[in-house]
């Protein structure tokens, strides 16, 4: 289903993170210094040795440069001098070439993770503003593992794209310059294999993206059949099933275990391609290099040099080549982070949008239909009135549509057709801010968050005064259960002992929602998780909360929704009863039934 | 909801030796690795060998040991120097060659090892997780326990794959290397040794330090998934009050918490390294001094320092593996006390030992004093009392809440009561074998799970044997036949897949033919029809009909249509039987049934004019 033109979206991918690190501009440039000291040292580091080999084991006559520094360095001139500066020149370059490494781990790092924090806060800041249709898609669990895990592959790609190859080019430019300017024959010996390798790499990367795809999609595979035997884990246990999913697991794995078994041939098999490479390489200049030696045109020493340098070379084709291969690993996150990133949000302001003034709170829901996928509606034609200050109570079987339905008022999903209206103008027409200042919501769960108390209850209106909130407080039934908490409305939830019980939260829910005193109210199941008596004193926080507004309430239970202006029933997304309690009972339908058998304890 | 779910962990979370247990199951893989780490560190010896021979014997004409002399004369006979350059150079091709060859055969038995011991791992938790009851599944969220066999079981593994194995490997390199080293020279070997206290003493300082930085760190970032999780939870909440700045900001500041420790840990890391790094310079360094000076008399040459060079790389290389090994191990250990925490849960439904076996129960059902409830101060059902005779229907009806659903859970032992019995047959399920007494029983649920696999194993999911004859009569029976058959595929196409998706009413019906293929003798339906409209609901009535025949039945339903033919009605609220009897004496007692009765019949009439 991603096949089309995958290289010219590749590298749209890639360019779009690679965008991560512009901001970083001075921070790369101190990088390219430390990448340019650290050739230099890797140009250095093998001269000691030279100079042991001919000019401290051997005589050889020495070139006028090191003549010069000879005479300049104290003690010098005499053999076990010159070994003595041998020594330290080499400590010298070792402390300075593991200090670079240290600074450019430090700056890979300072970089690279502020880079892939950028990306998090990219993916969670579009996320949590896409609408709900889009969370209905996208479990959690998923949004998570995109916004926390595959947002490392920033790392990757700004490495294998940007870091490497710098840092790759700077050395191995200045090492194959000075090769050439000090033995032709042996520098052309050297880089020979170079074009070889890099037609190698090509071939080896196509197969192991393959078969990291297939692995990824056995893993992907075993991932959904763990979480459906857990989702169904019921009817697992109730079929006596459980040897036989299993089982099945166990296949899964064998298969995947296959497949890495593959991925670790392959990689094996360019490793010992490039590495043969490398080595008849190296086998090359040695036996040129020997011949030279054997010839009198080559000294020891510098064909040590030459081998040394041959190393540093070769360590530079096997980072480029591992960078490049876990950059193919990456591709999984990197289509699945894209994808987030350019995802655009299906509920934005409409271009001539406008402010909102404060609502009467006439709702008007006409000939909606409404589904999450296509070709599957949720509501079909509902049709429904709220005037100014009435209470709608929506009832009906799971799955009818009436979170659904509540929904659509604070847009948070836009109908397949038909509209909404406010005070009879189209949702669609306000700017989405306002709109949403206009509606409160108290669902089942309550949602608070890991703040203080206070500034939960002000979680509407942050600028809120400290009285207000008390205030809310007071009427949410809150105030009593707040202030004998450590710290009072500054308790932060979630911390030293200060969890609260599913009543508690409910009632701050309420205070927020008070608070925030919107004309409009959705009350979803707001009571359906407490037991009774934890009921009955949120039910008179709740009547608080509602006078006064337009209130769509959707219960289970009849005592909430008794009381209701209107009750509407819904039923496989239609309304199919609509009155008020007694005209529903005297109609004898669903709603009675319903109504009887929910009523009838009472009466016992 | 959180705590009280931890209860039940142990103390040894810490020790690692369960893990041995798993190592010890892939010993053949475990010993092709530390085969071939064993010639590995070997060749890692012959390595620089040819390197010697070339600079001192071929191009500085040193006499070589007859050792080597008399290899040449087997290999070629010819002692030019020319040939000899080919050999060295030959030489170092076929050793990278074999090295090769020992890194692919170890990275394979790697494979079997590290990874297969992942899956063992999350086999064992996933196993063991579908045998824990539903009272454990219903506090614990799906998702968690997912990570727990997929995540956590593979970072468990990775602490024999990544820290493990490569500390033994490293011991191995480190002796090697070291006997070798002494064999050429030992007080140069001594001067390579001294640097050795130091690095142990930089280990101890240091590795105290980085682990909690790690910890840390890994603290911070667990915080972030806990708030990001809540957040994604609350999106309704925020675009209702607005607060999407709010989050971002929420968001943000944890995001710079974390990048300042990810920076605590790596300056520490650094200077930990640099440290490190510095022994190996000093070492070194000293090496050459005194090797030359050793040369300077004549008693050694410049291959040899070279190849001594070469050798002290491999010995500094497996210390500082080692030294990492730590930081490796306390990422993973946090993993392995998630997994831990699953496996040491002990089951709350077990088998007795003297479990007996049953062949078809006739289907008496009941239950005496039960209480039950998820959580231990909430009870849900109270003093439940119940009987059904076999061929029984007995409906439950009340509002939501009451504990139906959990009553019927009963039955199949998905939990066991607190206090109370259920029994079967006049035997407690208890005394019963599990899986024996899930055989007798089938269920057709509200929400009609399916699974992701073909239509015809969704339907022989209670009987994996039975032929398409039977899977087909089943289905006919259940009124899904026609439906099925026009789907692309037919009986083979694969639920879930390439717009088979099906409508609620065609995954009753197959949950249904499940049901009737499973041809069990007890038969639980929970509101099987609630979630339909009335028209789909009608088509139901005939295939649950056939379903019900001769079956002891507990059906949970808001529909009178469907709990008006039961010969026991028992109305629950609160996890309490209000109100019990037949269609008949209900209706008689002129209580609540027979209003319910009323309201019924004249909608019915209503409906039908």
């Amino acid at each position: 289903m991603k096949t089309s033109d995958p290289p010219a979206k590749q590298n749209r991918q890639y360019r779009r993170l690679l965008g991560y690190a512009r901001p970083y501009a001075r921070q790369w440039c101190g990088m390219a210094l430390i990448m340019l000291a650290s050739s230099a040292v890797a140009i250095a580091q093998p001269w000691p040795m030279q100079v042991l080999a001919d000019h401290v084991l051997d005589d050889l006559p020495m070139p006028p440069m090191l003549v010069r520094l000879v005479h300049l360095l104290p003690a010098a001139t005499s053999k076990s001098g010159l070994l003595a500066w041998v020594g330290i020149s080499t400590l010298l370059f070792y402390a300075l070439a593991s200090l670079i490494d240290a600074a450019l781990t430090y700056g890979w790092i300072l970089i690279g993770q502020r880079m892939v924090y950028d990306v998090a806060r990219d993916l969670f800041s579009i996320t949590q503003r896409q609408s709900l249709r889009f969370h209905a898609k996208h479990p959690v669990g998923d949004s998570m593992s995109r916004i926390m895990t595959d947002s490392w592959c920033v790392n990757n790609v700004v490495e294998s794209l940007l870091l490497t190859p710098g840092q790759a080019i700077i050395t191995t430019a200045s090492i194959v310059l000075l090769m050439f300017h000090m033995n032709v024959e042996l520098a052309v010996a050297s880089v020979i294999v170079a074009p070889i390798i890099s037609l190698a790499s090509r071939h080896f990367a196509k197969r192991m993206r393959k078969i990291a795809k297939a692995r990824r999609e056995i893993e992907s595979g075993m991932q959904a059949h763990v979480q459906q035997v857990l989702s169904g884990i019921h009817v697992v246990q109730a079929f006596g099933q459980e040897v036989r999913e299993h089982e099945r697991f166990a296949e899964n794995a064998g298969q995947a275990i296959r497949a890495f078994r593959r991925g670790v041939l392959v990689t094996n098999l360019s490793n010992l391609y490039t590495g043969l490479i490398l080595t008849m390489g190296t086998g090359v200049v040695l036996y040129v290099g020997a011949r030279q030696v054997i010839a009198g045109s080559l000294s020891v020493g510098t064909l040590l040099v030459f081998l040394g340098y041959l190393n540093t070379l070769q360590n530079q084709v096997w980072t480029l080549t591992r960078t490049y291969s876990s950059l193919q690993s990456r591709r999984a996150e990197i289509d699945r982070v894209t994808e987030y990133l350019t995802t655009p949000n299906d509920i934005v302001d409409s271009p001539n949008a406008v402010a909102m003034p404060k609502a009467r709170g006439e709702v008007s829901i006409e000939d909606v239909s409404f589904g999450y996928e296509m070709d599957r509606p949720v509501l079909s034609d509902v049709t429904l009135e709220l005037h100014a200050g009435q209470t709608i109570a929506l009832v009906g079987p799971t799955g009818a549509g009436k979170s659904t339905l509540a929904s659509l008022l604070p847009r948070f999903f836009d109908p397949w057709k038909g509209c909404v209206r406010i005070d009879g103008r189209d949702v669609r027409e306000f700017r989405v801010r306002d709109l949403r200042q206009q509606v409160s919501l108290v669902l089942q769960e309550s949602f608070l968050f890991p703040i203080s108390i206070a500034e939960n209850i002000a979680f509407g209106k942050p600028g809120a005064a400290r009285r207000e909130i008390e205030r809310a407080g007071e009427l949410a039934n809150a105030a009593e259960f707040i202030t004998q908490l450590p710290d009072g409305y500054d308790t932060i939830i979630g911390e030293r002992g200060a969890t609260l019980s599913g009543g508690q939260k409910q009632r701050l829910s309420i205070a927020r929602a008070l608070l925030k005193n919107s004309p409009i109210l959705i009350l979803d199941e707001p009571t359906a998780a407490l037991d009774t008596i934890t009921e009955q004193a949120i039910l008179e926080a709740m009547r608080r909360l509602m006078s006064g507004r337009t209130t769509l309430i959707i219960a289970h239970r009849l005592s909430t929704i008794r009381d209701a202006d209107q009750i509407a029933v819904l039923e496989a997304g239609r309304i199919v009863e609509l009155g008020t309690h007694e005209e529903l009972v005297r109609r004898r339908g669903l709603y009675a039934r319903f109504s009887n058998v929910q009523n009838a304890p009472a009466g016992v | 909801m959180t705590d009280s779910t931890e209860s039940s962990q142990t103390t040894k979370t810490h020790s690692l030796g369960w893990l041995m247990h798993y190592a010890l199951r892939r010993w053949s893989a475990m010993v092709v690795v530390f085969g071939a780490m064993i010639l590995k560190t070997a060749l890692d010896l012959l390595k620089p060998v040819p390197m010697k021979i070339l600079l001192d014997h071929v191009l500085k004409q040193q006499p070589a040991s007859p050792v080597i002399t008399r290899l040449i004369h087997f290999l070629h006979g010819d002692e030019s120097r020319q040939t000899m350059v080919v050999w060295c150079v030959a030489a170092t091709v076929v050793i990278f060659i074999i090295g090769w060859g020992i890194t692919a055969v170890s990275a394979m038995a790697n494979v079997n090892l590290g990874q297969r011991l992942a899956y063992d791992v999350a086999g064992d938790v996933f196993q063991h997780l579908q045998k824990l009851s539903l009272r454990f599944h219903a506090r614990k969220a799906t998702g968690d326990s997912i990570r727990r066999v997929l995540v956590d079981s593979a970072a468990v593994a990775s602490i024999a794959k990544d820290a493990v194995l490569p500390a033994i490997s490293s011991l191995f390199t480190l002796v090697g290397i070291f006997l070798v080293l002494l064999r050429l020279n030992w007080t140069l070997t001594l001067v390579a040794v001294v640097v050795v206290p130091y690095l142990i003493w930089v280990l101890r300082r240091y590795a105290g330090p980085m682990m909690q930085r790690s910890f840390a760190q890994q603290e911070i970032e667990g915080r972030i998934y806990t708030s990001v999780e809540q957040t994604l939870s609350a999106v309704p909440v925020i675009h209702a009050f607005t607060r999407e700045d709010f989050a971002d900001e929420l968001f943000r500041g944890q995001t710079d918490q974390a990048f300042a420790s990810a920076l605590r840990l790596t300056r520490i890391q650094i200077q930990f390294k640099f440290l490190v790094t510095l022994a190996t310079a000093f070492g070194t360094t000293g090496i050459l001094w005194l090797g030359a000076h050793e040369a300077l008399q004549g008693r050694f040459s410049v291959g040899t320092i070279v190849m001594f060079l070469s050798y002290l790389a491999s010995l500094y290389a497996p210390l500082e593996t080692l030294a990492y090994t730590s930081s490796t191990l306390q990422f993973a250990l946090g993993s392995a006390k998630r997994v831990r925490e699953i496996l040491d849960q002990t089951p709350e439904v077990r088998e007795i030992p003297s479990a007996t076996a049953i062949q078809t129960a006739r289907g008496q059902v009941q239950m005496q004093g039960v209480n039950f409830g998820y959580d231990s101060d909430r009870p849900i059902l109270k003093e439940i009392s119940l009987e059904a005779k076999p061929g029984e229907m007995i409906a439950i009806v009340g509002p939501t809440g009451a504990g139906k659903s959990t009553l019927l859970g009963l039955i199949p032992r998905f939990f066991d009561p607190w206090s109370g019995a259920v029994a079967l047959d006049g035997k407690n399920l208890t005394e019963l074998k599990i899986a024996d007494l899930r055989k007798q029983i089938s269920m057709v649920l509200q929400e009609p799970f399916l699974f992701p696999l073909t239509i015809a194993e969704n339907i022989a999911y209670g009987k994996p044997e039975a032929t398409r004859e039977q899977i087909i009569a089943a289905a006919t029976a259940a009124s899904a036949h026609e439906f099925v058959v026009a789907m692309p595929d037919g009986y083979d196409t694969v639920v879930g897949e390439r717009g088979a998706t099906l409508s609620g009413g065609q995954r009753q019906r197959i949950s249904i033919a499940r049901a009737l293929l499973k041809n069990a003798p007890i038969l639980l339906m929970d509101e099987p029809t609630s979630a339909l409209d009335a028209q789909t609901e009608q088509d139901l009535v005939i295939a649950i009909g056939r379903l019900v025949q001769d079956k002891t039945t507990f059906v949970i339903a808001h529909r009178l249509s469907t709990i008006r033919k039961a010969n026991q009605i028992v109305v629950m609220d609160q996890g309490q039987i209000v109100e019990r009897g037949t269609h008949d004496q209900l209706t008689a007692a002129g209580g609540l049934y027979s209003r319910l009765h009323q309201a019924f019949s004249s909608a019915a009439s209503e409906a039908s004019k």
